[in-house]
């Protein structure tokens, strides 16, 4: 990036790829999480058309070692998005703020954290706002989720615990809403498992009404003040963003406020300005620190003179500051509103990181016309992800067997990629009929064999899969190269990539070709 | 107008009051059209300049009396049937305040943008910071704009085409622009830019770009201790002399130098007094005011604009700020001012203005409608506890309210005793000659 542009500034984007265990299992034994394909398109080109959406021009992604060279193979090829990528590789530790830690030297505005399996919807210009306007540390997004979502399949997932401050949802429906945002003052993240809550008498005294649940849910979105990475960079012991830094800024927030105004009394300050003023008059002494290595100076900011003058200073004094933009799940709230408006559709914030959500994105998204912002997803003739596998076999993909409706019927909402072949034979057991195929609500890759009367619903097909006769597919997700005999039978399973599936039933079953 | 005429129109008007939503025009005298016509000239939101337009052109054409209004009502009828749009927020139209810029959410706006390339982040920030009322006040926001001022010229870099007396004036503009969509430009930020702009203009351009920066920021610097906190030291001093020993002084909303002021007093000056102070809705400035005085030690009341009546009895003195002083001697200041001023005045109670010279304007104004701010009608709405529904909640689809969210009224020259200021303490009459002096500077 030239000079230039590094004067206007003010928001830089970081992927980073968070390893909370393997829920995934057998879908990642060839293919990392990243390149897994939702609506036929891998995982990561999903944070990548957000972050275009919403305006930005460049973005760092950090790798993990052993999927780096895969998802820079696509990269280079297969992304056919506006992006300048700058891809880093991870050379040591793993998780999400060591990731932040090793960019450090590429921050140097405020900066965008994304995890590189979260889809959403929520637009980022409202995220900023809150950020700008109340010089927040760090600005995340909350899903509200309703009492309906919440009993989930998904019932031994543990929750976070998020305690927020000034949340009324009358008050998010007004457009002013960013001038009053919630504050996070609670944060316990779902991997430290608690069974209770404890808080300290002080915690309560300075915050009194505190809405505490687990109906909230972190999206794994954060804006992060410029600080913050000299915090991370500071603090070698904080390893994930989830799990360390979050909890760590939250907390900070009750104590940071009352030392530094301790110690403005006992100097006889009266303002932060006035304080800083001296400061740098005294060039020789120490600045104050309020973490270690941080200083008041560099978390402040250069409109403090002017902020001094219009709000109590006391306020000012709260340097740490944890803003959340809450997104309330339910969509059809007040009743007074003209029915004549749209009702606005639920956002749209799940991170593909267990089966059940990766499932789910990818019915959302195969739904045409619901998600503005993945629109150009549906347009499947540009591009062609390639497979993990060497050869992405051009001889399979011809188009003059593109089956007919007699031979496969496809649901309205299924996503199918090139080069679909039916290989149902003419003469079938019932005589000279034949039965065509079904597809129900499923995505199929490229280069798809389908014989006949196969049945496949709520499924996920990947490329270059064989599908024999009679087969029935149901809940399940397949990878590709896999050859599945006729006959079988898949409900609630998950097939590896290369596995050959014998014609039997399988019930919840995670095939895997590493025996 | 006869009889038959006004059943007639009065008819017409309900009809159409039915089809298109809008307030009906009331048919007063045959002024009324003309003075329109007048209004709609003054360049107004685009949506609704084709409806005034159309009026206006109808207008010269026809008689003034009350017939023409029938054209001006089917003109109306028809649009109505066209478009049958809902009435909301950006349609309906306050027919006094039409000429004034709507109020826009910051949502709504363009240039939200992230990272453009023609906007330094600073700048970004500090319109949403104008937006939301983190940064309030004349001299605040005036500050506020200098030091974002001084960062966008340290972080400047100049090409090799450019030459930075020319070309950095104009990199201003749409940083300019932006700040303008979120709160129109006080009379003192107008000024302070207009010298900045001078300044830029005067560069040398044989020196390197380091010089010409450092000696801009430099520039800034003398602005601001020149006329901010120099003139603001000044006007301390003078109106703590005012000040004697059981004063009973009122001041309205909150302004920064009467809060110095009163602070001075207490602290360092030893005098005994006690202060009102008036508030009222929707901002609460007040409140801010009364913080900070507590927490100084000085004794406060604190009253609705409602009570003014009651209290003024015990006031001695009356102590105002201004946002700015226009060259008829007028004071230009938040709304609300006015009443307090004109109730100090039946009362005979003293009102002095406190207002440094870089917020001095040479423009004139008779009443509080040709120029004013329009704020968030939302605002108005509002009542404290949050978990309470807006009261006034719908109101952008209902025809028949119309929220108006006033944010500075005119308070004339005979309600005012004396202005201070750095160079001394004037009376409003004085204003325009100062004016003349520093333009002349």
């Amino acid at each position: 990036m030239d000079e230039a542009r590094t004067q206007s500034l003010e928001l830089q984007a970081i992927i980073v790829s968070d390893d909370e265990g393997d829920k995934l299992s057998v879908l990642t034994e060839d293919s990392p999480k990243s390149l897994l394909p939702i609506a036929n398109y891998p995982m990561i080109h999903l944070p990548l058309t957000y972050l275009e959406h919403n305006g930005l021009k460049d973005v760092i992604i950090v790798l993990n070692k052993k999927n780096s060279v895969k998802i820079n193979a696509y990269l280079k090829d297969g992304y056919k998005g506006k992006l300048s990528i700058n891809a880093v590789t991870l050379e040591e530790g793993e998780d999400t703020a060591d990731a932040i830690r090793y960019v450090h030297k590429y921050i140097k505005s405020d900066f965008i954290v994304m995890s590189d399996d979260l889809v959403i919807d929520v637009p980022l210009v409202k995220l900023l706002n809150i950020h700008r306007s109340h010089n927040s540390s760090a600005t995340m997004v909350i899903n509200h989720k309703s009492k309906e979502e919440g009993e989930e399949k998904d019932k031994n997932v543990a929750l976070d615990y998020v305690g927020l401050v000034n949340y009324s949802p009358t008050a998010l429906e007004r457009p002013d809403s960013f001038k009053n945002p919630s504050r996070v003052v609670y944060f316990s993240p779902s991997s430290q498992l608690k069974k209770s809550v404890t808080v300290g008498r002080s915690f309560m005294r300075k915050w009194g009404n505190v809405m505490l649940s687990k109906s909230f849910a972190d999206s794994h979105l954060y804006v992060f003040s410029r600080w913050v990475s000299d915090l991370i960079q500071s603090r070698n012991d904080f390893v994930s963003l989830k799990n360390h830094v979050i909890p760590f800024l939250v907390d900070s927030q009750r104590y940071v406020k009352d030392k530094l105004q301790r110690h403005l009394q006992d100097n006889n300050f009266k303002t932060l300005t006035e304080f800083l003023e001296s400061e740098q008059e005294q060039s020789g002494n120490q600045e104050y620190e309020v973490f270690p290595g941080i200083s008041a100076k560099s978390i402040a900011r250069t409109q403090q003179p002017a902020l001094d003058m219009s709000s109590s200073s006391y306020s000012l004094l709260d340097l740490v500051r944890i803003y959340a933009h809450v997104v309330s799940a339910s969509s059809k709230t007040s009743s007074t509103k003209n029915t004549s408006e749209p009702t606005p559709s639920p956002a749209l914030i799940k991170r593909a990181n267990t089966l059940n959500n990766y499932m789910d994105l990818n019915r959302e998204l195969s739904k045409k016309g619901e998600y503005k912002l993945y629109e150009s997803m549906h347009d499947q003739s540009i591009t062609n992800a390639p497979t993990p596998t060497a050869d992405s076999s051009t001889d399979k993909s011809e188009d003059h067997n593109t089956p007919t409706s007699e031979e496969v019927q496809i649901g309205s909402d299924c996503i199918v990629g090139k080069g679909l072949q039916y290989t149902g034979t003419a003469a079938t057991q019932q005589g000279s009929r034949r039965v065509s195929s079904t597809l129900k609500k499923c995505n199929l890759g490229h280069n798809v064999k389908i014989g006949s009367n196969v049945k496949i619903a709520n499924s996920v097909v990947m490329n270059n899969v064989i599908i024999g006769d009679n087969c029935t597919i149901q809940n399940s997700i397949v990878c590709c190269d896999v050859d599945i005999k006729p006959s079988a039978n898949l409900n609630n399973c998950q097939v590896a990539s290369g596995c050959v599936v014998e014609g039997r039933d399988y019930k919840a079953e995670a095939l895997s070709n590493k025996h | 107008m006869t009889k038959e005429e006004r059943k007639a129109l009065y008819s017409k008007q309900v009809d159409n009051k039915k089809t298109s939503g809008n307030t009906p025009h009331v048919p007063s005298t045959g002024q009324q059209p003309r003075k329109q016509s007048i209004k709609s000239d003054q360049a107004p939101t685009p949506s609704v300049a084709q409806t005034k337009n159309q009026e206006a052109k109808q207008q010269p054409s026809k008689h003034q009396d009350g017939k023409q209004q029938q054209p001006k009502l089917q003109n109306q009828k028809q649009l109505g049937q066209k478009n049958k749009v809902e009435p909301t927020e950006s349609t309906k139209q306050n027919r006094l305040f039409s000429h004034l810029d709507k109020y826009v959410h910051p949502d709504n706006r363009i240039n939200t943008a992230i990272n453009d390339p023609k906007l330094h982040p600073i700048i970004v920030q500090l319109g949403l910071q104008y937006a939301t009322g983190a940064i309030r006040g004349g001299n605040a926001r005036t500050l506020a704009l200098l030091i974002a001022l001084k960062q966008v010229t340290s972080d400047y870099v100049q090409l090799d085409t450019e030459i930075m007396n020319r070309d950095f004036g104009n990199k201003i503009v749409p940083m300019i622009d932006y700040l303008k969509q979120f709160r129109p430009l006080s009379v003192g930020m107008g000024n302070a830019l207009r010298h900045i702009k001078q300044k830029i203009f005067k560069l040398n351009p044989d020196l390197s770009a380091n010089e010409n920066k450092n000696k801009l920021v430099e520039d800034i610097d003398i602005f601001i201790k020149e006329r901010i906190t120099v003139a603001a030291e000044q006007i301390v001093n003078n109106g703590v002399a005012r000040i004697t020993n059981g004063d009973v002084i009122m001041t309205y909303a909150r302004s920064e130098v009467i809060e110095k002021i009163l602070t001075r007093a207490h602290c360092d000056g030893g005098k005994r007094f006690r202060v009102i102070i008036v508030d009222s809705r929707p901002k609460n400035e007040g409140r801010e005011l009364l913080n900070r005085l507590l927490i100084a030690g000085v004794d406060c009341t604190y009253v609705y604009i409602n009570a003014v009546s009651h209290v003024m009895k015990e006031v001695t003195k009356v102590m105002i700020g201004a946002n700015s002083m226009l060259s008829n001697g007028s004071v230009y200041s938040r709304i609300g001012t006015a009443p307090v001023c004109m109730m100090a005045n039946s009362y005979n109670v003293p009102v002095l203005v406190c207002c440094e010279t870089y917020k001095f304007s040479e423009g004139t104004q008779l009443d509080s409608i040709t120029r004013n701010e329009l704020g968030d009608p939302h605002e108005m709405c509002t009542i404290e506890r949050n978990h309470m529904k807006p009261v006034l909640m719908g109101h952008e689809s209902n025809p028949n309210i119309h929220v108006l969210n006033l944010t500075y009224d005119v308070t004339d020259m005979q309600f005012v005793d004396m202005v201070i200021t750095e160079v001394g303490s004037i009376p409003p009459t004085s204003v325009a000659v100062i004016v003349r002096e520093y333009r002349q500077k």
